[in-house]
């Protein structure tokens, strides 16, 4: 034991650098558990560690990575915390956007609890990879009861990232990258095999209190058809666009009163042809 | 390269500078399940992740993954942060250097090619980003300190942290027993850590 203890202790700097091996990393935190003087040394050591990765220069990611992300993480369940999991169920607060499609999809036959349902069946069948073993009978019961929860709160929210991931997923999806006029840029993805297109903008000017951007799909004719709202309150945001995409449309995207126009009032700020 | 007079006096914390208040608070309402606030979360500190693992691995597309793949997994164990043991930048940034290694090493035999060339790159490794526009306070001081490190100790930390290479591989490259590069690697941080002042 005293042998192991000395030898193990010129391993810290190896182990915060993530140098060891698995089971010398294993061995070493055995060791940690039983040192206070070593988990003191360790902490600095990683506190240190963490400068040399701060100083690296930051790289901005592409507004998809975050698109796709937000899609994932919504229909995506959180592990349990390790005590006691008595949770107060939060719900969160459903943003702008999604009271908007709310508003809009209330008229439709698709009721937000039907979709709500059905990603909720997709949820419970997909394996739980990312959990591990001891934790999953657990995670499957309170994650199920966490997402049920957050659908009936926010079942807009789940079902544009539900749509999202749709587009990401299928073989057939093309991207588009345009600039927009006013700043920023639009990328349109678009699956025909799934029928949706969704628009992500970032870096786009924040609009004045009571204007948002409105979507369209404009046929072969420039007839408009509105597919839904993105406010800005935020950088960068996405959409999957209302109704179903028919190929050849091009979608635009006008500057239009907070509540939508059935047809456009300004010209648009960016254009891209679904091909 | 001697700019900024607050780069070692203004920031005698070490975690004060890096971890400005808001992530903590940030990640606290990420584990009670704010989609909010994982976003939040997410502008702030994915440019500096995605830097990290992009150092380590190079390939841009290959960077982006990984880095969704730490982000979900921020998502997922969020609710088992535990706050006491550090800031939420530490967490992020330590979780974020680990899943870089394990893809390294996940591409292994791509890379037996490499660790011949490693060492002719090193001495550029971390010069070169002292070029960019945007120089951070913390790339300044930790570059200084870098440089108070002796050659050998340098040459490990480099290679281990922002090459990802196991430290037999380090052995291997510089050619000197495992023993020593351990002790190299304990060594440099030690005197990384008293440089740069982090105290716990």
């Amino acid at each position: 034991m005293t042998d192991r203890k000395k030898a193990s202790a010129p391993d810290s700097g190896a182990y915060v650098l993530n140098s060891l091996n698995g089971e010398e990393a294993n061995d070493f935190e055995t060791q940690l558990a039983e040192s206070e003087e070593l988990r003191s040394e360790v902490t600095e050591l990683t506190d240190t560690a963490v400068l040399l990765g701060l100083a690296v220069e930051p790289v901005t990611p592409s507004p998809e990575l975050k698109a796709g992300l937000m899609a994932r993480i919504a229909t995506t369940p959180q592990l349990p915390r390790e005590v006691a999991p008595v949770r107060t169920l939060h719900a969160v607060p459903p943003i702008a956007a999604d009271q908007t499609a709310a508003d809009d999809l209330s008229t439709a036959p698709d009721a937000p609890t039907s979709l709500a349902a059905t990603v909720r069946r997709r949820w419970y069948t997909r394996p739980m990879v990312a959990l591990t073993s001891a934790a999953a009978a657990v995670a499957l019961i309170l994650g199920g009861g966490v997402l049920v929860n957050t659908l009936h709160d926010n079942g807009v929210q789940s079902t544009q990232a539900s749509a999202m991931s749709a587009i990401y997923s299928a073989s057939d999806m093309k991207r588009v990258i345009a600039p927009v006029t006013t700043g920023g840029t639009a990328t349109l993805v678009y699956s025909h095999s799934v029928g949706k297109a969704a628009l992500i903008l970032d870096g786009v000017p924040t609009l004045p209190s009571g204007k948002a951007y409105e979507l369209w799909y404009i046929d072969a004719k420039g007839t408009p058809t509105a597919a839904g709202i993105i406010p800005t309150s935020t950088k960068s945001t996405y959409r999957v666009l209302d109704g179903t995409l028919t190929p050849g449309a091009t979608i635009g995207v006008t500057v239009e009163p907070a509540s939508g126009s059935t047809k456009p009032t300004t010209s648009p700020v960016v254009a891209i042809a679904s091909a | 390269m001697l700019r900024l007079v607050g780069a070692g006096a203004g920031n005698e914390a070490g975690q004060g500078a890096v971890t400005p208040v808001g992530q903590n608070e940030l990640l606290a309402r990420v584990a009670e399940g704010d989609q909010q606030a994982f976003s939040e979360l997410y502008d702030q500190l994915a440019p500096r992740v995605l830097g990290l693992v992009r150092r380590l691995l190079k390939d841009h597309a290959q960077s982006e993954e990984v880095t969704q793949e730490i982000f979900l997994e921020i998502w997922q164990t969020a609710t088992r942060y535990d706050a006491s043991k550090g800031g939420a930048s530490t967490w992020i940034l330590t979780m974020a250097h680990r899943r870089a290694v394990d893809r390294v090493r996940a591409s292994q035999s791509s890379r037996d090619r490499d660790t011949r060339i490693g060492i002719r790159d090193l001495p550029t490794d971390y010069d070169n980003v002292s070029e960019a526009v945007e120089i951070t306070v913390e790339h300044e001081r930790v570059t200084r300190a870098l440089q108070r490190l002796t050659e050998l100790q340098r040459q490990a930390v480099t290679l281990a942290y922002y090459g990802g290479y196991s430290h037999s591989e380090v052995a291997e490259m510089l050619s000197v027993p495992i023993g020593t590069v351990k002790t190299r690697l304990r060594d440099g941080m030690i005197r990384l850590r008293d440089e740069l002042g982090v105290a716990s």
